[in-house]
């Protein structure tokens, strides 16, 4: 009896073969039966993310169960064994093992530490479980693994900070405004940077958008998408009163917004904190804005040169990480040698 | 009410009113700190564990409120004291009572400038640190004063 792992992820696979052996979550239920109806494995779980599909079971027919899985692949993704084989790793325990605790734990991502792994391996898991696909050996193997996920993330700094240009800017939004729950954004320009910031601040909480743009039909279009008002650009300072986080990044070839005119405005707004985010190449906001009180000025650079060293910051944490993967493995397979021993003795 | 009352109440209130006012200059420094770093764009662990500026404004908001009512009641009652003592005239010969009374007017002011939203902030947190730097000079001037109620003290 082992625990074996075929698959293939964003390392070893083009987006062309990936997206072929991908498993929808509505197709999961069938296919874990159909492993079943042939007999593959005696245990399976099969994960399906944008990065990876991996399928992971626990059986006695090491050689056969893999090549039996791999055409089992072959047929569900219409390609030749030989066009995704050399893509495709396969791990026996304690590689196996070890394989599982670095993916739920976000160490094998594409973005290292990022979270959304684990609830993906969860609803892989419990899709299995409910299909009555484990057992002992895969219930225990990935009930751990969520376990070393949570630890890893609470004794190391694996998911500390955000690696992302619009989550750091969220990120940075709610230390100074507590919650972005209540936080007015204004977005002046209607670039592809600036909509992706202000989405991730409305899925936070913000308050309806304000959205101004020279061109008034881009602007009802972006306020129409993430909700909210659009103002005439010629309109725009009448209503700085009652925003808190401005985007800047129009297509201006100029400073548009400048110190002298943010100083009128903090009288305006009664010196409540002002964070502005110019995104804009070239720069829309004098650089000199942030010298004022309780204005905050980030731009492009602040917020991609944060996000890189959080990744950094990550990335060292990688060694102790894997460190505390292969001390979680090894109690594993302890557990899993002793466990199978006693079962043995007691089936002779 | 006996006089020594009057001096136990002075005491209780003013004690209540400086942990509060402590406690508002720590949140004042901690708002500067963050407000530093959110500024510099270099952020630390400091960053990520402290709170929001929010707050922390909130946080301070509170404690200079009670405060400056529990250190100006704490005042009034040393007054009552005074005059139960008939030594009222003696107040305004004390360098700590007349310090005491700057140093409240000055909360007051920044207390006032925070509740009605004219200023807020960096400015308001600044206001704290200073106004608190008054008051231990305030608590300290019992040791050098030549004379008066608190000498000694």
């Amino acid at each position: 009896m082992e625990i074996l792992v075929l698959g293939l992820n964003h390392k070893t696979a083009p987006v062309e073969i990936r997206e072929k052996l991908s498993i929808p979550a509505h197709k999961t239920q069938e296919l874990l039966r159909t492993l079943e109806a042939r007999r593959i494995f005696k245990e399976r779980v099969l994960l399906s993310t944008c990065n990876r599909t991996e399928i992971y079971g626990v059986g006695d027919g090491g050689d056969e169960a893999i090549l039996r899985t791999k055409e089992f692949l072959s047929e569900y993704a219409h390609l030749k064994i030989s066009d995704f084989e050399d893509k495709l790793y396969v791990l026996r325990q304690p590689d196996s093992v070890e394989h599982l605790f670095s993916v739920a734990s976000g160490l094998d991502s594409m973005v290292i530490g990022e979270t959304e792994i684990i609830g993906q391996v969860k609803d892989a898991y419990f899709s299995a479980h409910e299909n009555r696909q484990t057992g002992k050996v895969l219930n225990t193997l990935f009930q751990r693994s969520f376990k070393v996920a949570k630890n890893l993330r609470s004794q190391t700094e694996i998911g500390s900070g955000k690696v992302g240009v619009a989550s750091v800017a969220v990120d940075l939004s709610e230390k100074i405004f507590s919650k972005l729950k209540g936080a007015r954004v204004m977005v002046l320009g209607t670039g592809e940077m600036s909509t992706q910031v202000a989405k991730a601040m409305v899925s936070r909480g913000a308050y309806p958008l304000i959205v101004s743009s020279r061109h008034f039909d881009r602007a009802e279009t972006l306020a129409a998408s993430l909700g909210g008002e659009a103002v005439s650009y010629d309109d725009y300072e009448s209503r700085i009163k009652d925003v808190d986080v401005i985007l800047a990044s129009t297509l201006a070839p100029k400073v548009l917004i400048h110190k002298e005119q943010v100083k009128r405005w903090m009288k305006i707004r009664r010196e409540k904190p002002l964070f502005l985010i110019d995104i804009a190449v070239p720069r829309n906001i004098e650089a000199e804005t942030g010298d004022l009180d309780d204005v905050y000025l980030y731009n492009i650079d602040d917020l991609q040169g944060i996000a890189e060293k959080n990744m950094a910051q990550r990335k060292s944490q990688l060694d102790e990480c894997f460190r505390l993967v292969r001390g979680q493995t090894g109690h594993f397979m302890s557990w899993l040698v002793k466990e199978f021993s006693v079962s043995n003795e007691a089936s002779l | 009410m006996v006089p020594e009352n009057w001096l136990w109440i002075h005491i209780a209130l003013l004690v209540t009113g400086l942990m509060c006012l402590l406690m508002a200059v720590i949140s004042a420094l901690l708002y500067l700190l963050q407000s530093a770093q959110i500024k510099s764009k270099h952020l630390g662990k400091i960053f990520l564990k402290l709170p929001s500026l929010d707050a922390l404004d909130k946080l301070h908001f509170y404690y200079l409120s009670a405060g400056v009512i529990f250190f100006t009641s704490g005042l009034v009652s040393g007054i009552f004291w005074a005059r139960d003592l008939k030594e009222s005239s003696q107040i305004l010969k004390d360098p700590m009572a007349i310090l005491s009374f700057i140093t409240c007017v000055i909360y007051w002011v920044i207390l006032s400038l925070r509740a009605s939203t004219l200023s807020r902030g960096q400015k308001i947190a600044a206001g704290t640190v200073l106004a608190f730097f008054l008051l231990v000079v305030t608590l300290m001037s019992s040791s050098f004063a030549p004379s008066g109620f608190h000498k000694g003290f």
